[in-house]
């Protein structure tokens, strides 16, 4: 598959999902969703809670399967092999030092001991979290879980990570922070990202593609391209005027009331 | 915080200096009272006892071998249970079909009292004690020529059914969330089962294993009490009610009561070692 010059990595074409309610009848969540995600790209799926952007992310994940419509995967990308995905709440498993945590992947692959024990130190070198190799994730502030976290999906080399939300339960310095980082890292380590926010701010300082959803069923509202330079500048005319934009569409997809 | 917690750490030894103290105190006082030792013995009478664990009582054995055979039988009647109720609880967590198919004949017989299969045990196995069991004849001259097979099975019982159902009820508690972290990451079936759903359940299988030594040790204290035991601290508590002893009898239930608060504690002690971070998730 290729787009333009790029290569798609994963392509969602007309993929509808309804659940059952437990008072009978169905709850749409997702409607004729299409959606394209190119090598290396930093793709921001945004809107409210309750619009189906968890949905698509847990379709990409291969967590739950579409009623209908089609999600095609790039060769060599393959669901619990090269696309992990950082969550927001219980992100590592408890049980585990943090060590432990960031080598699950590869200890699922059968990867030697000494080989992902190794690797998994550099990576949390790389997220300044060496010293805490030994530590329980309930021993870490949530900041340092999510670093945590991001090291143990990338312990599995993804050519596609997926974010659902994983700076949500952080305060606001933290988040800057973590953000700060997280582009660092993608820009270093070259794979892409689909990263689902309901924060515009958040979704401007990260993506260069931003894909604002509708209301429910959710499928897509509008497309901004952000080519602003990083580390982007928040208070930037450019930068503002495109929150305003995106803020406009938003108000005009989900009325208040 | 800390400083409270570090108050009512100095109650509990209060507890331990001032309360117990003082209850063995007007205990004293009443049995001298009284004086009607066949009803309530004085606690220097019931002391003078344990302080001698090896003394024989009427050429039945002393305290330490009765609590001994008791605890024998316990361990080992448990650790049957231990085994396959913890299996048999995974293998119906992961396994649908086996679940639904298991759980009726559960439900049915696990509000049955596991004395009340004594009878029962007593008929299929008669006296038949564990050494036979090996092929080693019945007076092989080691203590589990007294682990009669009937006490191990109702023992059994007792102990399987917590431990089953709180292994299921663990595994089938396992957040979502962290089965769908070990998804993305690649854990294929097996190994969810492995790195997840057990050490996910872990916490709940212990808190199965603690409450069925515990019923175990109310168990064995009433079998031995029935026809059929030679032996044991249920059997030396009988034979001394029986004399009109309280003096034993008292001895025997502060040594009972001991040995199930080690066990306890025991247990208690290898959850904080095993499941640091239990109640610690975020």
């Amino acid at each position: 598959m290729s787009d333009g010059g790029r290569d798609i990595l994963m392509e969602f074409e007309g993929v509808g999902k309804s659940y059952p309610c437990e008072s009978g009848g169905s709850i749409e969540a997702l409607a004729d969703f299409d959606l394209a995600l190119g090598e290396n790209e930093f793709v921001v799926l945004l809107g409210p809670s309750g619009c189906g952007k968890t949905t698509a992310l847990n379709l990409a994940l291969g967590l739950e399967e579409p009623d209908c419509g089609a999600i095609m995967l790039a060769g060599g990308l393959e669901r619990g092999r090269n696309m992990p995905c950082v969550f927001q709440h219980y992100t590592l498993f408890p049980w585990r030092s943090i060590l432990q945590n960031v080598v699950f992947g590869a200890q699922m692959k059968g990867e030697s001991r000494k080989e992902r024990l190794d690797r998994g130190m550099r990576l949390l070198e790389s997220v300044g979290l060496a010293q805490f190799a030994h530590a329980c994730p309930h021993e870490l502030s949530g900041g340092m879980r999510q670093r945590a976290a991001i090291a143990q999906a990338l312990a599995v080399e993804p050519r596609l990570l997926l974010m659902d939300e994983p700076f949500g339960a952080l305060d606001d310095s933290t988040r800057g922070e973590l953000q700060r980082e997280l582009i660092e890292i993608w820009r270093r380590q070259g794979f892409a990202t689909l990263f689902v926010t309901h924060s515009i701010d958040e979704a401007l300082v990260l993506g260069s593609r931003i894909i604002v959803m509708s209301d429910r069923p959710g499928r897509v509202a509008g497309e901004f391209v952000v080519d602003l330079p990083r580390p982007r500048d928040v208070a930037s005319a450019p930068f503002v005027d495109k929150m305003v934009a995106i803020r406009k569409l938003l108000a005009s997809q989900f009325l208040p009331g | 915080m800390r400083k409270e917690a570090r108050q009512y750490r100095r109650l509990a030894w209060a507890g331990w200096l001032i309360v117990v103290p003082l209850l063995l105190l007007a205990w004293e006082i009443t049995a001298n009272l009284l004086e009607q030792p066949w009803i309530l013995p004085s606690f220097h009478a019931v002391l003078g006892i344990l302080l001698q664990p090896l003394a024989d009582h009427y050429a039945t054995g002393s305290l330490v071998t009765h609590t001994m055979v008791s605890v024998i039988r316990v361990l080992i009647g448990f650790t049957l249970a231990a085994v396959a109720g913890v299996i048999l609880g995974l293998l119906m967590g992961g396994v649908r079909t086996l679940r639904c198919l298991l759980e009726p004949v559960i439900e049915l017989l696990r509000p049955l009292c596991p004395i009340a299969w004594m009878p029962f045990a007593i008929a299929v196995f008669k006296l038949r004690t564990v050494s036979e069991l090996f092929g080693g004849g019945r007076h092989t001259g080691t203590i589990f020529d007294s682990v009669q097979l009937g006490m191990v099975f109702v023992l059994f019982w007792g102990a399987f059914f917590p431990i089953v159902l709180n292994t299921l009820d663990g595994v089938g508690g396992v957040r979502r969330n962290y089965i769908a972290l070990a998804r993305v990451l690649g854990a294929g079936r097996r190994q969810l089962f492995a790195h997840v759903y057990l050490p996910a359940a872990l916490p709940m299988i212990l808190t199965g294993l603690r409450q069925g030594v515990g019923i175990c040790w109310f168990v064995i204290i009433a079998a031995e009490m029935l026809p059929g035991a030679g032996n044991g601290i249920g059997y030396l508590l009988m034979y001394a009610a029986d004399q009109s002893d309280m003096a034993v009898v008292v001895a025997a239930m502060l040594v009972i009561a001991a040995v199930g608060a080690l066990f306890n504690a025991l247990m208690l002690a290898s959850m904080h070692v095993f499941v640091q971070w239990h109640g610690k998730e975020f």
